[in-house]
């Protein structure tokens, strides 16, 4: 039954969660760049199931290897700084599954000084398991855009067709 | 759905409702330093608020008036604020606010070229709800990084020969930019028009002979 407001007109609750779960999954996506800018391990492995795979290119691999490996060179508190911005983010709900595509950009310093630029987007599937809470269950870094000389050849590729990986769908697993 | 489940729904609507309350604050102040609105800048803070930022520690509709008066006649500026992370206390009226800012401030040097100086960092805020009002109590800037790009003017495009096809698709600042027509933009029209050009065909020329003058 429609639950309903002061002035009894139906409210669409399935659409007001939809909306609400939205909102969990763009803060989760922002935590985890938050984790990853401020090299808060504690705070990017929180937005991981334990079992999630994570494919950055050049390494592939569950979220506490990820995290190691971040740790020797992004989220090595001597290089940069850095910092994420995204943008465009594209959420897709079915009850504790979703599905989503995040634009990004990077900005870091170099240790020339120069500040160099890189832009990406998150190829991610999300799913919320026994506590409620939203988590990343995949994600794919597509490398839009990377900074003169950085071979980008392990990461996966996108297409400017459907045949690109944001259009991946698995809703019974 | 049961009244529990209902007033549990209506909680997490009455979150979203003052975290977008939240971000509509956020963007309105880089409309208000973009558009040199000071008016707008000044309605971001609550009377008293304070803001730790740049080169500026003080009252915060102070600052709007002193940025806007020191910043606001460049030729371009440009505030993007992405990553809002809001940490609600929604029964105490307040929130704790990080977002990432990127700004853009283009200084005209003597020889028609420019530098624009990018920086970027986060803010730090301390929202407050008065008066049913969310804006901010407290803002504390943290820069990261600020660096220098040296601009050129591209060259004139289209086939009427100017920069842009008529002054009323120009961005400007207040109160003379299309924003502030709302919804009377639709009788900001300028004749119809269109290029047959190559719109990219000047760039290309200018941009080989300038190589060739470096070459030689």
């Amino acid at each position: 039954m429609a639950a309903t407001h002061e002035q009894g007109a139906p409210v669409d609750a399935a659409a007001l969660r939809e909306l609400l779960d939205k909102q969990e999954l763009s803060e989760l996506v922002v935590r985890a760049s938050r984790g990853i800018d401020r090299c808060d391990e504690e705070l990017l492995l929180s937005c991981y199931h334990e079992d999630a795979f994570d494919d950055h290119g050049t390494f592939k691999g569950d979220p506490k290897g990820f995290v190691a490996y971040l740790k020797r060179r992004t989220m090595d508190p001597a290089n940069g700084p850095l910092q994420h911005s995204l943008s465009n983010a594209l959420f897709e709900v079915r009850g504790d599954i979703a599905y989503g595509e995040i634009y990004g950009e990077s900005r870091w310093v170099e240790p020339d000084g120069t500040v160099q630029r890189g832009l990406c987007r998150y190829i991610d599937r999300y799913e919320r398991r026994d506590d409620g809470v939203w988590r990343i269950a995949h994600r794919r870094v597509i490398l839009e855009a990377a900074r003169p000389g950085f071979d980008t050849s392990d990461f996966v590729q996108g297409t400017r067709s459907r045949s690109d990986p944001s259009y991946e769908r698995e809703w019974d697993r | 759905m049961t009244d529990a489940d209902a007033s549990a729904l209506l909680r997490r609507l009455e979150i979203l409702e003052a975290k977008e309350e939240i971000r509509d604050v956020l963007y309105r102040y880089c409309r208000g330093c973009d558009r040199s609105d000071v008016e707008l800048l000044r309605s971001c803070y609550h009377p008293g608020a304070k803001d730790v930022h740049w080169v500026f520690v003080g009252d915060g509709h102070e600052f709007a008036a002193d940025t806007i008066a020191k910043l606001g006649t460049l030729p371009n500026r440009k505030h993007y604020v992405t990553n809002p992370l809001i940490d609600l206390d929604l029964d105490g009226d307040r929130a704790f606010v990080e977002s990432s800012y990127f700004a853009t401030q283009r200084i005209p040097l003597d020889d028609g070229t420019w530098v624009d100086v990018q920086s970027e960092g986060r803010y730090l805020d301390v929202f407050e709800r008065r008066g049913g009002e969310w804006r901010i109590g407290h803002r504390h800037m943290a820069a990261e990084k600020t660096w220098m790009v040296e601009g050129e003017r591209a060259p004139v495009v289209g086939g009427a020969g100017r920069a842009v096809p008529d002054e009323r698709q120009r961005s400007g600042d207040f109160p003379h930019d299309p924003v502030y027509r709302g919804y009377d933009i639709v009788e900001l029209m300028p004749p119809e028009f269109r290029t047959d050009d190559d719109l990219f065909d000047a760039i290309r020329a200018h941009v080989r002979g300038r190589r060739q003058v470096g070459a030689a």
